[in-house]
């Protein structure tokens, strides 16, 4: 199978399992509400004075670094609350990602019970996986410090201009992003061989992954790519759009707070597209089977032929 | 090191140099730009250097004429060695350097400096020194005025054994070499083929006479003023006539303090460059082989005089030539209506564009001043962001705050660059609105009053930064003295402003640039034009806000509305004025049915809260929309206002217009009762900070 004909079979698969976008937003949405009342206590001190007009129409930003100053114990607790928020959702992300792929992997659909049954039963395993990861990105990082950086510095200090010392800095932050990248895609799957094959074991999970990408280097990494740009592509008509609603008034707000869950649910989409689109490829290279049918599945009707079936 | 091969280089350029001095130094000196001089012209300097550019190393010899500005017969000669703050980590300035990057990284060990690596260090030496043909070389000290130091060698005094007699003339000769250091606070090579050459030569100190600045009139003798270098120095000189002539390598393209009256070539790979300035206190000058130049010219529309624009910037900073060039007019434009016509009198101005990353950035010298573009922000920021403009006009204006108003910047930095923000701002303000002269980009935006005000308010917060009139040397440490001689002192310039009137402040600046240019004004003689020209002592403000560390601040203290009936069911006045009142009674109150139309007794309490008194305006409005505008001598702690009214009061402020710039807290100066609260801003923020929530949670789900 073909990157592209990975991406259209597994953004079949998302759609079929649409259902599943619908709760990973719940959940974002549930956690995000946590600091919302906080938030909007301290921001009420603005609304209490005459700044609140120029805060309104504008932002700013003299007046909001004084503003955090006077309130920065307040700022500071709710920081620390959404690490604490991040750090609690990364976890139940780790949870989740057993269950998505699952799914993803399925021609059934699957109910909320069953989804949270086979989420459960790879947590530990994905837990495992993650400290794995983060390990492994540890060690490209320091890698990277150790001798990258001081490659990249050095040419950056005998760069003759700013345009190629900022060349330079790019450089080095793409050769991070990339670095980066090839991890998260090999440790994606990881997962997704966990699920598909059923393993226990994360390392050679992880190993078994890395051996899949490396056989296939131009597939893999070509359909990460094009999952990447279109998450770029999002976000850049994001920022196109959200710069249309520079003024104040309660209708231009609602609207943009519209734009932006809609931003949201896309992004919940790529995510489960970065899943979907490189199971399918796994199972088509592999011809893996699908995951066995739990019994309270709804059987799942052929995904168009556009769509690049399996 | 000094190597075999440089110090014949080094010989045999001399030798050069001394028939080119001898040839060609006269006919410089016939150059003449003012007919009369401007200035005392004290310390006058012909000087002839060689850059060896690849030793990194300078030669020079120069003849310095000095003039003994006093009655006291001198005894001693002080110089400023500036480049010898380079030459080890013992030096004062890198004491102070290392110190505060071990600050800002949170180290307790001072941190080493990247520009001391790859042969970064620098000194400079005197070889030989005569006065008056006297050899004193073996006289000459180091010698630390500023603290007890003995591995500082930025200062040297030079006893005489024929002391100068008063008001005569001394005739100074100085061989002298240097290593250059790599670039550092605007001093030294970059990139092995850039050299910004600022302290360059041994200079003379200031010598006080009695009378001046703050020596006593009736001091038995004056006094040398001559500081060590350090960390955040600027500068402090006499006045003079500068003939420089510089031989370097051909390739380089060279811009200099004061006009370049011929360039020729040598016919060895090298060419010598003549220059010429007056009434100068500074000569700086700077070489790059990548230089790309642009001649431009401004005519004033009050007298026609003009001045010759020279941009010197680098390969790929085409786009920011606009700015450059633009800035620069548009502060000659706004200074010779504001200042008077010929304000600026030389017939040139040099703008330097210099390597990014070199330190070399956003400083001034006479008729020289070098900016600072950052491609990627230009590119990524365009017009939002206003760096190149505000560094081109603030450097600029340093030409009056500084280069003629020659004030001590060691000691009293805020008299320049306090002046020079307040003058910035009035520009920048006028160009691209108050409100986003200094960024307005993707809905954010800054003015540069406000990023003063947002300076000093942070800062106030969590340290105390001492006072304006604090010494700047030493006390620049953590940025303090910058807050001090920037942000406070501006911000004081912006409040007198709006205290007295825009017109009677303008004539006082007015007057202080007349009657102090090209002289050495010190605070008390701003002060004493300030009360001259406002016709009213102005010293209880000068007091408060110069000599002491206070900060200005006043605040709305509490709104507390009483129905009148509520009287009648037996409130006593004591329970009316009660702070610590229960909210939810106080809301029961504020909520019963139709209050708005009822009378009510109002009672609106400001505080003051900083140390500083200042008369203060007041604003008080009514839910039926009248307002009641009253000013408050701002001397107690607390004022109370009192009014019974047939409506209640919904929103209250001090310095309703932001006219006391000075006042630090500008969150607790107006406040609202609950039901005039504004709910939109509430909505906006809470939305927008859900959503960036949600983002930062996305975020996290990129490892899960």
């Amino acid at each position: 199978m073909s990157p592209w004909g990975a991406f259209t079979n597994g953004t079949a698969r998302i759609w079929f399992h649409k259902r599943l976008i619908l709760w990973l937003y719940l959940i974002n949405l549930a956690f995000a509400a946590v600091l919302v009342i906080p938030l909007r206590n301290v921001i009420r001190e603005i609304s209490k004075t005459d700044l609140a007009d120029e805060f309104v129409s504008d932002f700013p930003v003299n007046r909001f670094a004084a503003f955090w100053s006077e309130h920065s114990s307040a700022f500071k607790s709710l920081g620390i609350a959404a690490v604490g928020l991040g750090v609690l959702y990364l976890i139940v992300n780790i949870f989740l990602a057993g269950g998505l792929i699952a799914s993803l992997s399925a021609e059934h659909r699957v109910s909320l019970r069953r989804f949270a049954h086979t989420a459960g039963r790879y947590f530990w395993r994905y837990l495992r996986l993650f400290v794995l990861l983060a390990i492994v990105l540890g060690l490209v990082l320091a890698g990277y410090g150790a001798w990258g950086q001081e490659f990249i510095e050095d040419l950056q200090k005998n760069a003759t201009t700013d345009v190629a010392s900022f060349l330079w800095r790019a450089v080095a932050v793409a050769v991070v992003l990339v670095l980066v990248s090839l991890v998260l895609m090999v440790f994606d799957y990881a997962k997704i061989r966990t699920v598909v094959d059923s393993r226990r074991s994360m390392f050679l999970a992880a190993l078994a992954a890395l051996a899949f990408s490396l056989r296939r280097p131009l597939r893999t990494v070509s359909l990460f790519y094009l999952n990447l740009v279109v998450v770029a592509a999002l976000f850049a008509v994001y920022l196109l759009v959200e710069n249309q609603f520079s003024n104040a008034t309660t209708v231009s707000m609602v609207s943009l707070f519209v734009v932006q869950q809609i931003f949201i649910l896309s992004r919940i989409w790529m995510k489960l597209s970065f899943f979907s689109t490189q199971t399918a490829l796994y199972q088509a290279a592999t011809k893996a089977l699908p995951s066995p049918s739990p019994t309270d599945t709804v059987p799942i009707p052929q995904p168009s032929e556009e769509a690049g079936t399996a | 090191m000094y190597s075999q091969f440089s110090a014949q280089w080094s010989c045999c350029t001399l030798l050069v140099c001394v028939v080119c001095l001898v040839s060609t130094l006269p006919a410089i000196a016939q150059t003449t730009i003012f007919e009369t001089p401007l200035s005392p012209r004290i310390a006058n300097y012909d000087i002839s250097v060689t850059l060896d550019d690849e030793a990194k190393r300078i030669d020079g010899d120069m003849v310095l004429t000095w003039n003994n500005p006093s009655d006291d017969r001198i005894e001693e000669l002080q110089f400023h060695l500036y480049t010898n703050a380079f030459k080890n980590r013992g030096s004062t300035f890198m004491r102070e350097a290392l110190r505060d990057r071990a600050a800002s990284s949170g180290s307790s060990e001072p941190a080493e400096s990247p520009r001391t690596e790859n042969d970064g260090w620098g000194w400079i030496r005197i070889t030989d020194m005569k006065v008056d043909g006297d050899d004193v070389t073996q006289h000459i000290t180091f010698f630390q005025p500023d603290d007890d130091n003995t591995d500082d060698e930025t200062v040297i005094r030079v006893p005489l054994s024929e002391p100068i007699v008063s008001r005569k003339q001394a005739r100074i000769d100085i061989e002298f070499e240097a290593k250059i250091p790599q670039c550092w606070t605007r001093t030294g090579w970059w990139h092995d083929d850039f050299f910004m050459m600022v302290h360059w030569f041994p200079k003379i100190g200031v010598y006080e006479p009695p009378g001046k600045r703050f020596v006593p009139a009736d001091a038995p003798r004056g006094r040398w003023n001559c500081h060590q270098f350090h960390v955040g120095t600027e500068f402090y000189a006499d006045f003079g006539v500068y003939n420089v002539q510089i031989t370097l390598p051909e390739k380089y393209v060279v811009g200099t303090t004061g006009l370049i009256l011929e360039e020729r070539n040598n016919g060895d790979g090298t060419k010598t460059i003549l220059a010429h300035a007056e009434d100068v206190h500074k000569f700086a000058w700077v070489a790059d082989a990548r230089f790309l130049e642009v001649i431009d010219m401004w005519r004033s529309p009050a007298d026609g005089h003009e001045v010759d624009i020279r941009l010197l910037y680098q390969p790929g900073h085409k786009s920011v030539v606009d700015k450059y060039i633009e800035s620069t007019k548009n502060t000659l434009d706004y200074v010779d209506t504001w200042l008077g016509p010929g304000a600026y009198p030389y017939p040139n101005i040099t703008v330097v564009d210099p390597r990014a990353a070199s330190g070399a950035g956003g400083m001034e010298y006479p008729t020289l001043i070098t900016g600072g573009a950052v491609w990627w922000a230009e590119q990524l920021f365009g017009d939002g962001l206003r760096i190149v403009e505000m560094v081109t006009i603030h450097e600029f204006l340093h030409q009056f705050w500084y280069g003629m108003v020659a004030s001590n910047e060691f000691e009293e930095a805020w008299l320049d660059e306090g002046l020079t923000v307040y003058s910035e701002n009035r520009i920048s303000g006028k160009l691209f609105g108050e409100k986003t002269s200094m960024f307005n980009w993707w809905g954010a935006s800054a003015g540069g009053v406000d990023l003063s005000r947002a300076g000093l308010s942070l800062s106030s917060r969590s340290r105390n930064d001492g006072s304006i009139a604090d010494p700047t040397f030493g006390h620049w440490y953590k940025g303090v003295g910058l807050n001090m001689a920037y942000n406070k002192a501006s911000l004081m310039l912006w409040t007198l402003d709006h205290y007295l009137g825009r017109e009677q402040f303008d004539r006082i600046m007015r007057t202080y640039f007349d009657r102090w240019k090209f002289r050495h004004p010190c605070r008390n003689d701003f002060i004493a034009v300030a009360n001259e020209v406002a016709g009213e002592n102005l010293d209880w403000f000068f007091d408060q806000i110069i000599e002491q560390p206070t900060s200005l601040d006043y605040a709305v203290a509490s709104i507390a509305n009483v129905p009148l009936d509520a009287f009648d069911e037996g409130l006593s006045e004591y329970e009316f004025e009660d702070p610590e009142k229960d909210e939810d009674e106080e809301k029961d109150e504020d909520e019963g049915e139709d209050q708005e139309d009822k009378p009510h007794q109002s009672t609106v309490v400001f505080r003051r809260v900083g140390e500083v008194i200042f008369p203060m305006e007041i604003l008080i409005e009514f839910s039926n929309g009248e307002i009641v505008r009253e000013t408050w001598d701002g001397r107690d702690r607390v004022k109370t206002y009192r009014f019974t009214r047939p409506a209640k009061v919904v929103r209250a402020a001090i310095d309703p217009d932001s006219k006391v710039t000075l006042d630090v807290d500008p969150l607790n100066n107006s406040r609202r009762i609950e039901e005039n609260e504004n709910e939109e801003v509430v909505n906006k923020y809470t939305l927008k900070g859900f959503f960036w929530m949600q983002s930062l949670l996305q975020l996290f789900s990129i490892f899960g």
